[in-house]
Formats: C-alpha cells, structure tokens, sequence
C-alpha cells in the first residue's frame, strides 16, 4: 500500500465552479456590440442584424412576450436563441379585461420559440404616461375575463 | 429565398403585419430573416381597442410562423420585376430537379 501524499489541489477531473465560465451566449452579444462599434455605429440599432440576431438590443431589458395561447408575460429578457427561444427573467403573467390588468409574478421562464408569437420592448415613459389598462386585482380581473367569455 | 429577397428591398419601409391571432401591428420594417421573421420598429397597434396590452410597446420582433399577411406599401413594389424574379426561379428548380433526374438513373 502505498501512502497517499499531500493533497496537491483541485483535481482536473472535478467540474468547474459555477460562475467561473461565462456564458456563451454573452460572448456572442459582446461580439455582436463590439462588431457594431467597429463599424462606428451610434447604437446597434445602425446595423442590420438579420432576425432572430437583432433581439441582441432587447437583452436586458423589460420586454412582453405573448404566446400562442394567448399570455402575456413580462419580463427581463436574459437571452434568445436561433429558434427565438427566450429566457425571461423576474416575469409577469399579464390578465386584462373590462379597462384593467393585473399581474401574477412566476419567477424566470425559459420559452421555447414555436409558442412565441411577439417578443417587443415595452416603453415604460409611453405606459406611465398614458396606461391605456388600469392596475386592478387579480380577482376583479378574472372575474371580468369569465364574464367576458360567457 | 425570393420572399426573402423581397421583403429585404423593403427595410426601412412602413408595413402592416397580421398575425394567425388577429391582431394587426404595424410598423417599419428593421430586419427580417430566411426564417421570415420580422422585426419592427415604431410599432403601433391597428386595433388598439381590441388589444390594449399592445399599445405601449417600442419595437416588435414577430416569429415568421405566426404571419398571416404582410400588407406592404404599394409604392413600394414593383410588380414586373417580382414577375421576373419569380419566373426565374421557378427555372432554376425546374433546371436543378431535371439535372438530380438525370444523374439519379445514372447513379
């Protein structure tokens, strides 16, 4: 039997500590951002990134995203994929009826493309300076959407 | 390709695109992919009293998979060339599926 030696450190088998790789998907935005730089446009917004890869402006901001079952959900967008997958973060499920709205909170929702319909920025001085819903509660609002259906 | 193509020679340009749910965004066209994904900017809703969740929003990204029409800008379109391009395409596939006969047999 042979003595086991000092311990000599982490060994490289053992997978990495999170948060020590950075995610790809920022790689690639930072990429994107620093292309735009280089060819000295103003915002990302100057340079035509076709589809899917234009949503490189909407990271990090409050964005709603309606499905095709109808819900709209708001939230932090984290990241997008080829397909317009979505990770939003801090979302909202938004109900409206009758003139009002009311939001559930359901945390962070990884949305898979085919059920996407819209991803769009919200412009928050637009909706504070004119909601066009107001904020009710969830009870009233359910109540008005099952006597909006029957 | 050719949609592809065309709706690329319509960036910058103000469309109206209508979803399979209904409801009408319109807006000027920023981008749009071979997936015919398009993303608007100073969007505006049609019918805002049917859809008031959608009044407030800056710019729009729309899957392709859920258009329905895409109403562009008459001035906009030049309808012979369309034509062209259309027929031209429609050679080439005819062109490419004789040539993958041919050598099929042969193969």
């Amino acid at each position: 039997e042979r003595p086991m030696g000092p311990a000599r450190g982490p060994s490289r088998l053992r997978p990495p500590r999170c948060g020590t790789h950075r995610p790809f998907r920022l790689l690639a935005l930072r990429g994107q951002q620093a292309m735009a730089a280089r060819l000295g446009a103003e915002t990302a917004y100057d340079v035509d990134y076709a589809g899917t890869a234009s949503l490189c402006n909407e990271v990090g901001k409050t964005c709603m995203v309606v499905l095709t079952d109808g819900r709209h959900l708001i939230g932090t967008l984290s990241s997008y994929d080829q397909f317009a997958s979505v990770v939003l973060e801090k979302a909202v499920e938004r109900h409206h009826a009758a003139g009002k709205y009311a939001d559930t909170p359901v945390g962070t929702f990884v949305v898979r493309g085919e059920n996407i319909v819209l991803i769009a920025e919200l412009d928050e001085a637009k909706e504070k300076a004119h909601p066009a819903l107001e904020k009710a509660s969830m009870d009233e609002v359910l109540l008005a959407e099952s006597e909006a259906a029957t | 390709m050719l949609f592809y193509t065309f709706f690329k020679t319509l960036m910058g340009k103000e469309v109206v695109v209508e979803l399979k749910n209904g409801v009408a965004i319109r807006g000027t066209l920023h981008s749009v992919d071979h997936f015919l994904n398009f993303k608007l900017t100073e969007t505006s809703v049609e019918d805002p009293v049917r859809f008031p969740q959608l009044t407030t929003l800056k710019s729009a990204f729309i899957r392709g998979s859920v258009v329905r029409y895409v109403h562009v800008p008459s001035a906009e379109v030049d309808t012979s060339l369309l034509q062209d391009a259309a027929r031209k395409e429609a050679f080439e596939a005819a062109a490419a599926a004789a040539k993958a006969a041919e050598e099929a047999p042969a193969a």
